[in-house]
């Protein structure tokens, strides 16, 4: 095992080969999304199925967390989804 | 001990401009665009499908660690149990969340000009309701976790049945943190009472329809007599950014022309509207508005299909510098993101009549009866009608095992545009391949 490279330099060879990394949609976290935006971090968004806010999976809405992920429910207990009935 | 590595079915390759391509995980949520070297070293691993010990040395390591990391390529050893806990969470998604979504009154107050619903139906007869309440208490009893909806019609035209149904809901769901309710409303009959009183039985989400400026929405909705309804409805979002309801949330949806995308941005100058998006309880959804039996969109109302994706950015960063937070925009999201409720084998809508549908768009075929309440509220489905509905999903369908959209899309989408007519081969994935990347450039 080799010592860590640090990221700038990840970043920079990826370049060199044609690689760029775009944003990401999220990154499934154990850590509810109230936390981590409380703490700061809004770039790791937390995975409905292990998101107390989601119910542990359950959440009634079924937008997969992607509620939470646009801001919407944040720090709320039920996360609601944005695939509510309509159409209009 | 050596590992073979192999491409995750959640990763796909999608051509890009140029002589770029780009790469993502339907899983991990992650993406990057490949172009030069990089390039012909995915397409290469791509073709390979795995990769064993030897195989590596003909890559650079900062790519293999990259695409292990991301889990583009997943150890053949730990594969199984890692499709079986993506299952495990799709199946909670398709079906251990129960939904009903109740049409109390097709009858509207407002006239929209695009409205694509024939609204013929009446408020529901008592017993139909009767029916209709007992099938609410026991659903919401019997529900792993469970959705009581409001759509119409106008549903605050009949503002007793929301009460009555949601009341019912609330006091037989036995975990009261697994059942929410929601309604779409045009929120022109709203008052802070009946916010108040119904979020006491946990109607706590609201899609309020607000076109753009007053001088687009007052064209697009208009009332029965003909008159705008633009403050009608910023009213009714006073009304709940008053709520001191902490679970409430509003999506306020704008329904646009890609013609004319630029100036539905001028809602974004409105004081009150600039006031409210701070609350974190409040968000926008952008959606095209589209030709159906009752409208038909003119030429000179279509645009760029970019149009729209930058209208949505727009929006989206207004929200977030008024909240005064950053997250990154979602393009796909987690399981089922994608997928409609109407493919969902516990989840239905009740017709005013008492008749049982899946799908709140097609509201007068006869594919979308595919049942009825009971009196004694049990529900009494057409199976082979109801299948054309539920039939196909991730879980059951081979085409979607190896598809890498399947989280989002569950092998759902649409259910309705999900087959081609005539050979039944799926059309969502290319529709995917097609927006998914332009829609992460703009």
């Amino acid at each position: 095992m080799g010592d860590k490279k640090k990221p700038e330099i990840i970043k920079a060879e990826l370049v060199e080969l044609g690689i760029v990394e775009l944003e990401p949609r999220m990154e499934m976290a154990l850590i509810p999304a109230t936390e981590l935006l409380e703490a700061g971090d809004t770039n790791v968004l937390a995975d409905c199925s292990t998101n107390t806010n989601c119910n542990g999976g359950n959440c009634v809405a079924g937008c997969g967390g992607t509620a939470v992920s646009v801001g919407v429910g944040v720090g709320t207990a039920t996360g609601t989804g944005t695939h509510i009935a309509g159409g209009r | 001990m050596t590992s073979t590595w192999v491409w995750n079915n959640n990763a796909r390759i999608v051509p890009h401009r140029g002589d770029q391509t780009l790469v993502f995980n339907n899983e991990s949520g992650w993406a990057a665009r490949f172009g030069g070297k990089g390039l012909r070293y995915i397409e290469d691993i791509f073709k390979r499908k795995s990769l064993v010990n030897g195989d590596e040395r003909q890559y650079p390591e900062v790519l293999l660690n990259l695409l292990k990391d991301k889990r583009v390529l997943i150890d053949e050893d730990t594969a199984e149990d890692y499709y079986d806990e993506i299952n495990k969470k799709l199946k909670i998604h398709l079906h251990d969340v129960w939904k009903l979504i109740i049409l109390p009154t097709e009858r509207c107050n407002f006239d929209c000009y695009y409205c694509y619903e024939e609204r013929v139906r009446g408020k529901m007869k008592k017993a139909v309701a009767d029916g209709t309440d007992k099938l609410v208490a026991r659903m919401a009893a019997e529900a792993p976790a469970f959705e009581l909806g409001f759509f119409g019609g106008e549903p605050f035209l009949a503002p007793d049945l929301m009460l009555r149904y949601q009341k019912t809901a609330f006091e037989h769901a036995p975990d009261k943190g697994r059942f929410i309710g929601s309604v779409t409303t045009n929120g022109s009959l709203m008052t802070p009472e009946l916010v108040a009183e119904l979020a006491d039985y946990q109607l706590y989400h609201y899609q309020i329809t607000l076109d753009g400026p007053q001088r687009m929405h007052d064209k697009q909705r208009i009332s029965k007599s003909g008159k705008g309804t633009y403050k009608q409805v910023v009213r009714a979002l006073e009304y709940l950014e008053a709520s001191d309801c902490p679970k409430l949330t509003v999506n306020i949806r704008v329904n646009m022309h890609s013609g004319m995308a630029l100036e539905y941005l001028e809602l974004l100058e409105d004081p009150l509207i600039v006031q409210i998006i701070k609350d974190k309880r409040f968000y926008f959804s952008i959606y095209e508005i589209w030709s159906s039996a009752n409208y038909k969109v003119t030429e000179d109302q279509k645009g760029e299909w970019d149009n729209v994706q930058r209208l949505k950015k727009a929006f989206f960063d207004f929200e977030q510098e008024s909240k005064g937070v950053s997250i990154k925009r979602p393009v796909l999201g987690g399981p089922c993101s994608e997928a409609c409720y109407a493919g969902k084998p516990n989840q239905f809508i009740i017709y005013p009549t008492g008749h049982v549908g899946k799908c709140t768009v097609v509201l007068e075929e006869n594919r979308n009866y595919v049942g009825r309440v009971m009196p004694d509220g049990s529900l009494s489905l057409n199976d082979e009608k109801h299948n054309y509905w539920v039939g196909k999903n991730a879980l059951r369908d081979e085409g979607c095992q190896t598809c890498a959209y399947r989280i989002s899309c569950a092998g759902i989408g649409c259910p309705i545009n999900r087959v081609k007519p005539g050979d039944g081969t799926c059309t969502l994935r290319d529709t995917y391949d097609a927006n998914w990347g332009r829609a992460l450039e703009v």
